[in-house]
C-alpha cells in the first residue's frame, strides 16, 4: 500500500476505535474499581498506549510505506517475522470478531429485542465486507468523515448533560485508599479498549503525516472523551449506579432531562445512533488487520476469496459467546494473555532491532 | 461486474436484508397502542389498586373532546396480580413512555413503595425523568383532571410542578431520584398534590425513609427544602417595619453553600449558609431609611434562617436526610459513607446555618 494517507485520517481512525468500544462499557468499568478517580485509570491507560504506538509509527518511518507484516520480517528475521505476523493478524481476527459480538448483544439486548443475535452479527459483517472490497483507504476516508460528525455529537451530547446534571457526582476526584486498592484492576480493564489502535501497523507512512503528532493527539483525545463520558454518567446516574449497571451508559442518556436541553429531543436516539457509528468506523478499521496480512500471503488468490474467508472467520468467532458479559470477558482475557505481547512486547524488540538490522530500500 | 452476478449479488443482498429486517414484524405502530399519561399505585383496604390514564389519542383532533382521557383500573391482592390484571383488561398493548406522572395515594406509601419502584423498572419504555407525586385525592379525579391547556391529569400535574420547578418555587422529584435515594439508603421528599375546589395544586411534600412515607410537610415549611434542595430558590415573605407598615419582599437565592463533615467528636457537622437579595416593591410615595432597609434584612433573614433550622431539626429528630446531605459529604469522602450509618449520624448531627441579605432591589432610599 504506496497511497497517501492523512495525518486527520489517522486521528479519526484511531479516535473510533477507541470511542466505539468504550464509550458503552468505560464509565462502568472504571467507576466499578475506581467510582469518581475513573479518570485517573483511563489517563494512565491512555499515556502507556502512546509508547508501543508511537514505536510502531517510528518504525514505520523507517520502512517508508511497509506495514508491520512486511518489515517485521526484515527485522526480525523471515521465520519469526512470519510468525509474529500470523499471531498479530490472528490476534486482531478475535479481537475484531468478538467485538462485533459483544455490540451485537448490546444491541439485542437493548435496542433490537426482536432481532436475531446472529443476524446482527452477520449484517456488521457484511459491513466489514463492504470496507475490505472497498480498501483500505477509502474506508480511511469515509471513517475520517464519519468521525467528524458523531465526536461532535458525542462532545455536545455528553456536555450537556455534565452542565445540566448534578456536578457533586464528580467528587472527590481522587480518594487514595480507592486508588490504591482498584487502580491495577480499573487500568488494565480500561486498557482492552485502546487495543484498536494497533490499525496504525498497517497505515502506510508517508513524510507529510506527522504521525507522531496525530497519534498522540488522538490517544489522548479519546481518553479525554471517555472521561468526559464517564463525568456524564456520574452527574446524571451518580457513581453508585454507573459502578453498579454495565449499561450505566444507555441509562444515563435515558434519564437526562431532555427538556432542559431544548435542542436534544431524544438523547438515547442521538446516542445510539452515534455509538453504532462509531463502531462501524472502528470495526470497518481494524478488520483489515488480518485482511492485510492475508493478502499479503496469499498473493494468487482472487481477492473476493480472501474477503469471504476473512468475514467467514470473523462470523464463526463472533457467533459463540453467548452474552455480553462473556464477550467482554472473552475480549479482556484475550488482550491481557496476547495484547500485551503482539501490542507492547513485539514493536519494543522490533524497534530496538530495527537500529542493527535495517536496510535501506533501494 | 458481470450482468449474471449483479442479479446474484443483488437478490442475496435482498434476501438478507428481508431476513435483517423480519423483526419489524413485532413492531406495534403507537397508534395501536394504549398511551398511558399517567399512572398511580392506591391501596383501598387490603386490596392494591394499578392504574392509569389512557390517552384518548382519536378523540385529539376533535378540539379536545369531551373525553381525552380513559380511566383504566385493576384491583388485586398484590401489586403483581393487578399489573397482570391492568394488562389483560386494556384493550391494546399499553405504552409507558408517555407517562407524564406517577401518583403514588398516600396509604400505599405509608405501607412501602419498593415493590412499585421494582415494578416500574421492568416497564418497558418507562422514562426515569418522570415526575412522581403522591397525593390522597382520589385516583379517578386526578387521571380526569382537566386543565385549561392540560387535557390530562398527568400532564397538568407534571405541568404545574415544572412550572414552579422553572419559577424556583419548589422542587421536584423524578423517578431516577427516588431509585437513586433508594439505592443510597436515605430518605428522600416527593410532592403532594390534592384537588381543592376543582382546581389541582400542592399541598406541600412527603417526605419518605427508604421506602415508607414518615411524614407531610405542607407547604409553607416547605421553603425550607427548597432552599436546600434547589439550586436558586424564591420565595415570598411579608416583612414588618414598625411605624412603616409591612412590605412583600421576595427572596432570590444567588449563593448556597452547604458542609457536612465528621468533627472531631465523631459527630456529623452540618454547616450550611446562605446569600440572598431581596426584591421588594415600595408602595406609593412610601421611601424607606437604610436603617428601616437593614430592619427589613434582618426580619427576612430570621424568618429564613428558621425555616431552614425547622426543617433541619426535622430531619434530625426522624433521622432521616431527605435534604440530600449525603451528597454534599461523599464530595469529600466517598468511600467513606457507606461506612458509617448514616442514620444515626443524621440523628446526631450538629447544626449550624448562616443566611445573610446582600441586595435589597427595587427600593428607594432617603
Amino acid at each position: 500500500m504506496k497511497e497517501n494517507v492523512k495525518g486527520r485520517q489517522i486521528f479519526f481512525a484511531l479516535l473510533s476505535t477507541m470511542l466505539g468500544g468504550g464509550i458503552f462499557t468505560v464509565p462502568y468499568v472504571a467507576s466499578r474499581y475506581m467510582s469518581t478517580g475513573a479518570w485517573i485509570s483511563i489517563s494512565f491507560a491512555a499515556s502507556i498506549f502512546i509508547i508501543p504506538m508511537l514505536l510502531l509509527s517510528y518504525s514505520s518511518k523507517k520502512y517508508d510505506g511497509a506495514t508491520l507484516f512486511e518489515y517485521s520480517k526484515i527485522v526480525l528475521g523471515k521465520r519469526t517475522g512470519e510468525i509474529y505476523s500470523f499471531v498479530f493478524a490472528l490476534f486482531y481476527l478475535v479481537f475484531t470478531a468478538l467485538f462485533i459480538s459483544y455490540f451485537s448483544h448490546i444491541v439485542c439486548s437493548w435496542i433490537l429485542p426482536d432481532t436475531s443475535f446472529h443476524l446482527v452479527c452477520a449484517f456488521i459483517v457484511f459491513v466489514c465486507a463492504y470496507a475490505l472490497s472497498k480498501g483500505f483507504i477509502a474506508t480511511l476516508r469515509l471513517v475520517s468523515f464519519v468521525g467528524i460528525i458523531t465526536v461532535l455529537a458525542v462532545v455536545a451530547m455528553r456536555f450537556s448533560m455534565v452542565f445540566s446534571g448534578d456536578i457533586r457526582g464528580l467528587f472527590p476526584l481522587v480518594e487514595f485508599g480507592v486508588v490504591k486498592k482498584g487502580f491495577l484492576d480499573a487500568t488494565v480493564s480500561v486498557a482492552v479498549f485502546f487495543f484498536g489502535t494497533g490499525i496504525l501497523a498497517i497505515i502506510p507512512h508517508t513524510k507529510e503525516q506527522k504521525r507522531g503528532f496525530w497519534v498522540v493527539s488522538a490517544i489522548s483525545v479519546g481518553a479525554l472523551l471517555l472521561i468526559l463520558v464517564c463525568a456524564s454518567c456520574f452527574c446524571i446516574l451518580g457513581p453508585l449506579r454507573t459502578s453498579l449497571y454495565p449499561e450505566a451508559a444507555l441509562l444515563s442518556v435515558k434519564a437526562f432531562d431532555i427538556s432542559s436541553v431544548s435542542f436534544i429531543q431524544r438523547a438515547d436516539i442521538i446516542f445510539i445512533i452515534t455509538w453504532t457509528l462509531l463502531v462501524l468506523n472502528g470495526v470497518c478499521g481494524i478488520c483489515h488487520i488480518p485482511y492485510v496480512y492475508v493478502k499479503s500471503i496469499f498473493l494468487n488468490v482472487k481477492e473476493k476469496i480472501k474477503i469471504l474467508c476473512i468475514c467467514i472467520l470473523i462470523f464463526a468467532v463472533a457467533a459463540v459467546p453467548y452474552d455480553a458479559q462473556c464477550a467482554l470477558w472473552y475480549i479482556n482475557i484475550w488482550c491481557k494473555t496476547l495484547g500485551f505481547f503482539v501490542l507492547f512486547v513485539m514493536p519494543t524488540v522490533i524497534f530496538a532491532l530495527s537500529g542493527v538490522r535495517h536496510e535501506k530500500k533501494k | 461486474m458481470k450482468r449474471k452476478n449483479k442479479v446474484v449479488c443483488l437478490s442475496l443482498c435482498i434476501a438478507f436484508f428481508s431476513c435483517f429486517l423480519c423483526s419489524c414484524t413485532g413492531y406495534t405502530e403507537i397508534e395501536n397502542m394504549d398511551i398511558l399519561t399517567s399512572h398511580f399505585v392506591y391501596k383501598n383496604g387490603d386490596k392494591i389498586q394499578l392504574g392509569g390514564g389512557i390517552a384518548n389519542v382519536r378523540s385529539l383532533s376533535d378540539s379536545m373532546a369531551d373525553k381525552p382521557v380513559s380511566y383504566i383500573s385493576a384491583q388485586a391482592d398484590s401489586l403483581y396480580e393487578a399489573s397482570k390484571k391492568l394488562a389483560l383488561s386494556a384493550d391494546h398493548k399499553l405504552f409507558y413512555g408517555g407517562i407524564r406522572a406517577l401518583v403514588i395515594g398516600n396509604e400505599y406509601a405509608d405501607s412501602g413503595v419498593g415493590e412499585f419502584l421494582d415494578y416500574l423498572n421492568t416497564l418497558p419504555d418507562h422514562r426515569a425523568n418522570v415526575s412522581v407525586f403522591t397525593s390522597s385525592a382520589p385516583a379517578r379525579d386526578i387521571v380526569e383532571y382537566k386543565a385549561v391547556n392540560d387535557f390530562s391529569g398527568g400532564f397538568a400535574a407534571e405541568s404545574i410542578v415544572s412550572t414552579l420547578q422553572s419559577q424556583n418555587a419548589m422542587i421536584n422529584c423524578s423517578l431516577s431520584k427516588i431509585l437513586e435515594a433508594k439505592l443510597q439508603g436515605v430518605g428522600f421528599a416527593l410532592p403532594d398534590i390534592e384537588i381543592a375546589d376543582g382546581v389541582m395544586g400542592v399541598n406541600g411534600y412527603s417526605v419518605f425513609d427508604g421506602e415508607k412515607k414518615i411524614f407531610h410537610i405542607d407547604a409553607l415549611s416547605g421553603a425550607g427544602l427548597n432552599y436546600i434542595l434547589s439550586k436558586k430558590a424564591r420565595e415570598g415573605y411579608m416583612a414588618v417595619v414598625p411605624d412603616v407598615g409591612e412590605f412583600e419582599v421576595y427572596c432570590e437565592m444567588v449563593k448556597k453553600d452547604i458542609d457536612v463533615f465528621e468533627g472531631a467528636d465523631g459527630r456529623l457537622c452540618t454547616d450550611i449558609s446562605f446569600v440572598f437579595d431581596i426584591v421588594m416593591s415600595v408602595p406609593g410615595d412610601e421611601y424607606l431609611t437604610h436603617e428601616q432597609t437593614q430592619q427589613i434584612k434582618r426580619n427576612v433573614s430570621d424568618i429564613i434562617n428558621k425555616q431552614i433550622n425547622d426543617i433541619l431539626n426535622i430531619a434530625k429528630e426522624q433521622g432521616c436526610d431527605f435534604l440530600e446531605l449525603y451528597k454534599a459529604y461523599q464530595t469529600k469522602k466517598r468511600a467513606r459513607f457507606y461506612k458509617l450509618d448514616w442514620k444515626k449520624m443524621i440523628s446526631e448531627m450538629n447544626i449550624s446555618t448562616n443566611v445573610s441579605i446582600d441586595k435589597v432591589k427595587n427600593k428607594a432610599l432617603r
